[in-house]
């Protein structure tokens, strides 16, 4: 793996700042399909930025009695899984088959 | 390496016994090299703080250090195995904050205050996992070079099953999961074992969840 500087970002703007600022940055959340290419040099970032406290893990209703899923929430997400099922079943199912 | 001429051979063993003459007398340097294995230099340090079966630990390393590397090679808790270094083979499953991850896949640096619970965490040989002693006691391995992964596997499942997480194969999405075989081999299917002891993995499992073996609950 060639080497890279890493951050954890505070807030999706500082995020935003560092990926737009770093020539070559790349945002890293999981890591299942970026770290693979990178271990194989397809990917090779300059720097690295974790969005992974960002604070955009939940899964929350809408009042339209819709679903609100952030960008980081993930399958399984105690905190959102109930909701979700009952308002969207599917999604469980959906959620599944792309994993 | 071919050594035709005796003489280059007697050569190369003087090289090898004064090689290891010198890191004999060098522990200094070795002690360096097992605290920074994977170091490349000028690499741009990240301090790291990881809660590793309970206990709290401090690591300083190069960003490109997965978490597989960090346990295996800086803390030397080699209970965790290194099978393909691609997520495909599940052979270095740990449970992070209770859920199964492939550690190889996974930078240690975005783990900073992360709850990682290894095969040495679950249990000790003196007091086994219930997960470890089915595994033993229904021969759910041969070469066991899997077993570490697939028992930390294991144990992530059934609590997604807990959670009532659907998998593909469930027949409904909202109900109490049953803990069928189908159920089983679906969940596990990322843990491969080239012995195939697949069989005795799901008798394993299936005792440790508490079903009969038409799948209801015992």
């Amino acid at each position: 793996m060639k080497a890279f500087t890493y951050e954890r970002a505070k807030t999706p703007a500082a995020a935003a700042a560092a990926l737009a600022g770093k020539p070559g940055a790349k945002l890293i959340a999981g890591g299942t399909n970026l770290l693979d290419l990178m271990k194989l040099q397809i990917e090779t970032p300059a720097h690295l930025i974790d969005v992974n406290r960002l604070g955009l893990d939940k899964i929350e209703p809408t009042p339209e009695g819709g679903l609100r899923i952030g960008a980081t929430a993930q399958q399984g997400d105690d905190r959102g899984q109930s909701a979700a099922a009952h308002a969207l079943p599917l999604l469980l199912r959906h959620d599944e088959a792309v994993q | 390496m071919f050594f035709r001429d005796p003489a280059t051979r007697r050569v190369f063993l003087k090289q090898v016994a004064g090689t290891s003459a010198a890191l004999a007398l060098g522990p200094h340097l070795l002690s360096m090299r097992a605290a920074e294995p994977n170091t490349a230099a000028g690499a741009e340090m990240v301090d790291v703080g990881l809660v590793i079966n309970g206990r709290e630990t401090a690591l300083r390393l190069d960003p490109r250090v997965t978490l597989l590397d960090a346990l295996r090679e800086h803390l030397h808790l080699t209970g965790t195995k290194k099978g393909c270094d691609h997520g495909q083979c599940g052979a270095c499953t740990v449970l992070v904050e209770g859920r199964r991850i492939n550690a190889c896949l996974s930078l240690a640096v975005m783990h900073d205050g992360d709850k990682i619970t290894t095969i040495e965490g679950l249990g000790t040989p003196a007091q086994l996992h219930p997960m470890q002693a089915a595994f033993i006691k229904h021969d759910g391995f041969q070469c066991g070079y899997c077993t570490p992964g697939q028992i930390c596997s294991a144990v992530g499942m059934l609590g997604e099953i807990k959670a009532g997480i659907p998998s593909h194969v469930s027949a409904d999405l909202l109900g109490e999961m049953a803990v069928s075989e189908v159920e089983i081999r679906e969940r596990m299917s990322g843990n491969l074992c080239r012995c195939a002891a697949y069989p005795n993995i799901v008798a394993a499992v299936r005792e440790v969840a508490g079903v009969n073996p038409n799948g209801g609950r015992a």
